[in-house]
């Protein structure tokens, strides 16, 4: 039931598909571009089963604690939602789909949508 | 002092890295259980200090196992204080010589970003690749030569749960050059284009280093689109936590009755060995009745903490606080606030340290108040007791109804904290907005050595607090509730005239409106030193009060046949709010760092038992006539 | 009567031992220094002076105030540091 689903084929220039079989590489740097020509969206308008890469990281000075030196948007950046990272949204709560998981290369996160606010990304797909 | 110093010229190493990266496990594989926990100085942030010795040179090393933490710039104390530590910053601590740095061998993107920040600071360290077995089973390519060039640091792969995974370590630690001690580090606050600078270097290295990543298991990616569907994940989390508490009653219920029968037995024995007097009536009334009644809930208590450690260690419970996130969201909390509200099931006094993971410091008290209303493992002897005596073994449909109504009292413990919480939130405690942000691990096996030194932790943790305080409050109960002897021609068992009785007969003017006899009344009080030992109170004082030769009598279907059902439902209802237990209020003072905020929690606490309980009896004695 | 005094010993010992263990952590150390300090400079038998120098070890690990869980099992930090908290 919570499967992805397979029904659109989802092609991309972005090498993290499985051009080569089992293995992934990871794309060099600076080859990033994305051939998307869509424009960024926050990844808080997003729903379930988005894909594509991450675009940029706002800095809206929200805090994420008392200790006040850290914003979100440091940590996002600290946790790797920088330019060129692929990512998908693989869950999210009912009603309202606050808080979300957003899977990022490898790990998953668990954020809301106001944290995501900072996060801006190209869609893949139609 | 307690144990031998180490010696002057032992090594100072630290272990540093991210959350789940399986720093903790490497701590304990390499030193084992030379090992030391205090806090550091002026704060309440836990240190964790080792000691091992080098295999092949005997060299000593002293280690610091540092709290986890993201980056050098810090969100919370826990990770200021790694910061501080790291640069030599902190009061009373020298910066360590030299740092090891753990990462975990399958996340590399995100663990390796730390590594270069403590790098380009010039911090002297040893890359950890742990997990280095999971990262080759599972198809994870790197060249290790390639990345130590790369680095300019030197890596090595650790297991840090296999014997002799950390060998690769050790032996490259003692081929390193000593170091000369190092002036505290300078550092800044990187800016954003610097992290992104830092982050593409970690990919340039990854890259040229051929870090290869397979793709990603199928199976664990749909067990977590059960496990995080918006439906099905939160009914998946009700029935796991169902389940535990089913298991705690039927299977414990075979080997309790083991324990009770050996602890009878011995009673019995010692009763007819021993010369009718004193010393006969502290060792059977005392010890046997008192301390032997609480023992005889180990396994329902071990069953719990085996249910928790395998949670902890599967990866599952940040997956739980995201599912609650909403719920704790409506009362104000955030559902990060859930991992060390699940912690306080055990005890709550490590759930309210774990709160230190809370960076809004409005919300971490907010979860401090309510965590003893998370039913803690003392509690459950005294719900246990009253469920064996009062509630039918029989099944409702497929479940057990004892089960049931454990698993309603936890429940009724979480429905309370939660409406506690929204009251606090509404008035006291408002805060502003507290972002979420948690990195969901990978499920894991627990590994079965760790539950095993756990659960052993444990029992010898339960075993000494009732060898130790336990016994201690039964035997002085027992003097208490066997003097002054009776007068002569007095009816009656003897306990009613002693200094207990006359304790018991006195707190019964304040809890006669509940439904409490002055047996309760009494146990209560040793109660406020450790839950369980209310259960064990009633032990004793209810051997005492057995008149003639029925010794034998066990708790269970003493308290059946003397008290009503609406008291015991007043009792249960008292425990699932009353505040017995001083250590957690010490606790929270620690954590607080004032007395205001147990004494309110006391407070609070106890002005809701005393309401609960009353309306429990009122309304369960005109059901029940 | 024999029975008497033994039951008194014990009974005498637990209330000392419950006494010790409620007592707020600050006071049980200071009474444990104390007493340390006593038993040393009295020169008294050394098992008493071990004894002594044993509960002050111990005062100094309960500082966690409660005995159930393990991160109590702590380790004395140097006094110099120790007076902060």
């Amino acid at each position: 039931m919570a499967c992805p689903s397979w029904a659109t084929l989802r092609v991309s220039l972005v090498a993290y598909d499985s051009h080569y079989g089992n293995t992934l590489t990871i794309k060099t740097p600076y080859s990033a571009q994305s051939s998307h020509s869509m424009p960024p969206v926050s990844l808080s308008t997003l729903r379930k089963g988005a894909r594509g890469t991450v675009a940029d990281v706002r800095d809206d000075a929200q805090t994420l604690g008392d200790e006040a030196q850290s914003t979100v948007s440091r940590r996002l950046l600290e946790l790797g939602f920088i330019p060129g990272e692929a990512f998908e949204v693989i869950a999210e709560i009912w009603p309202g789909g606050d808080p979300m998981a957003v899977r990022l290369g490898n790990t998953l996160f668990a954020l809301r949508r106001r944290e995501a606010g900072a996060v801006l990304v190209s869609v893949e797909g139609g | 002092m307690s144990g031998p110093a180490p010696a002057l010229d032992a090594l100072r190493l630290a272990l540093v890295g991210v959350p789940n990266c399986g720093k903790t496990a490497l701590f304990n594989r390499l030193t084992g259980s030379r090992q030391k926990v205090a806090n550091y100085a002026g704060v309440t942030v836990e240190r964790k200090e080792g000691s091992f010795v080098g295999p092949s040179r005997g060299e000593r090393y002293r280690l610091l196992d540092l709290p986890g933490a993201y980056s050098l710039t810090p969100t919370t104390l826990d990770e200021a204080i790694t910061r501080d530590c790291l640069l030599g910053r902190l009061a009373g601590e020298s910066a360590p010589e030299r740092v090891i740095c753990v990462v975990d061998a399958t996340n590399l993107r995100l663990n390796l970003r730390l590594v270069l920040e403590l790098r380009d600071l010039g911090v002297p360290m040893i890359v950890a690749l742990n997990m280095s077995d999971l990262a080759h089973s599972r198809g994870f390519g790197l060249d290790r030569e390639r990345l130590e060039r790369e680095l300019g640091v030197p890596v090595v792969e650790t297991v840090a749960i296999r014997d002799g995974g950390e060998r690769a370590l050790l032996e490259r630690l003692e081929s390193l050059p000593t170091l000369a001690p190092r002036p505290p580090t300078e550092w800044r606050e990187s800016s954003f284009e610097q992290i992104q600078q830092t982050q593409r270097e970690v990919r340039r290295i990854l890259h040229a280093a051929g870090y290869r990543e397979p793709a990603r298991n199928r199976s664990l990616q749909r067990v977590d689109g059960l496990v995080m569907h918006p439906i099905a994940g939160p009914l998946i989390l009700a029935a796991l936590l169902f389940f535990v508490f089913q298991a705690v009653f039927s299977w414990a219920a075979v080997p309790m009755e083991l324990v009770d029968a050996g602890v009878n037995w011995l009673g019995a024995q010692l009763h007819a060995a021993l010369p009718s007097g004193l010393l006969n009536s502290l060792l059977v009334d005392g010890v046997i009745a008192g301390a032997g009644s609480v023992l005889v809930f180990l396994p329902q208590i071990m069953i719990l903490f085996f249910f928790i450690l395998v949670l902890e260690d599967s990866g599952y419970l940040p997956r739980a606080a995201y599912l609650l996130d909403r719920m704790m969201g409506s009362v104000g909390l955030s559902g990060r606030a859930f991992i060390p509200l699940l912690s306080s099931f055990a005890c709550a006094v490590p759930g309210i340290m774990a709160t230190r993971t809370i960076p809004n410091v409005r919300d971490r008290l907010a979860t401090i108040m309510i965590a003893p209303l998370m039913t803690c493992s003392a509690r459950l002897p005294v719900y246990a007791l009253i469920i064996a005596a009062f509630i039918p073994r029989q099944r409702v449909g497929a479940f057990n109804l004892q089960g049931l109504v454990l698993f309603t009292l936890y429940v009724a413990g979480i429905v309370s904290a939660m409406a506690v919480a929204y009251a606090l939130k509404r008035t006291a405690l408002r805060s502003t907005y507290h972002p979420l942000l948690l990195e969901l691990p990978e499920y894991r096996w627990p590994d079965p050595r760790n539950l095993m030194l756990g659960l052993w932790e444990r029992l010898k943790i339960f075993l000494q607090r009732v060898g130790t305080i336990i016994l201690a409050l039964m035997i002085v109960l027992w003097f208490l509730s066997s003097f002054p002897a009776p007068p002569d021609g007095a009816t009656g068992p003897a306990i009613q005239y002693s200094f207990a009785g006359s304790i018991g007969r006195a707190l019964e003017h304040v809890f006669a409106p509940i439904g409490f006899n002055w047996q309760i009344s009494l146990a209560l009080v040793p109660g406020l030193a450790a839950r369980e030992v209310a259960v064990g109170a009633l032990g004793t004082v209810y051997s005492l009060s057995a008149t003639g030769d029925d010794v034998a009598a066990t708790l269970v279907p003493m308290i059946a046949g003397t008290w009503s059902l609406a008291t015991a439902l007043s009792l249960l209802a008292w425990y699932v709010f009353a505040p017995q237990c001083l250590s957690t209020l010490v606790v929270v003072k620690r954590e607080t760092n004032s007395w205001r905020y147990p004494l309110l929690m006391a407070g609070y606490l106890f002005a809701l038992a005393y309401v609960a309980a009353f309306i429990t009896y009122r309304v369960a004695s005109a059901v029940l006539s | 009567m024999w029975q008497a005094v033994v039951v008194g010993l014990i009974v005498l010992a637990a209330a000392i031992y419950v006494a010790w263990a409620l007592l707020p952590a600050a006071l049980r150390l200071r009474l444990a220094r104390h007493l340390a300090a006593t038993a040393r400079r009295a020169g008294g038998p050394t098992w008493l002076v071990r004894f002594a120098d044993a509960t002050e070890g111990s005062a100094l690990r309960r500082l966690g105030g409660c005995s159930d869980c393990s991160a109590v099992q702590a380790a004395p930090t140097p006094p110099k540091s120790r007076d902060k908290t």
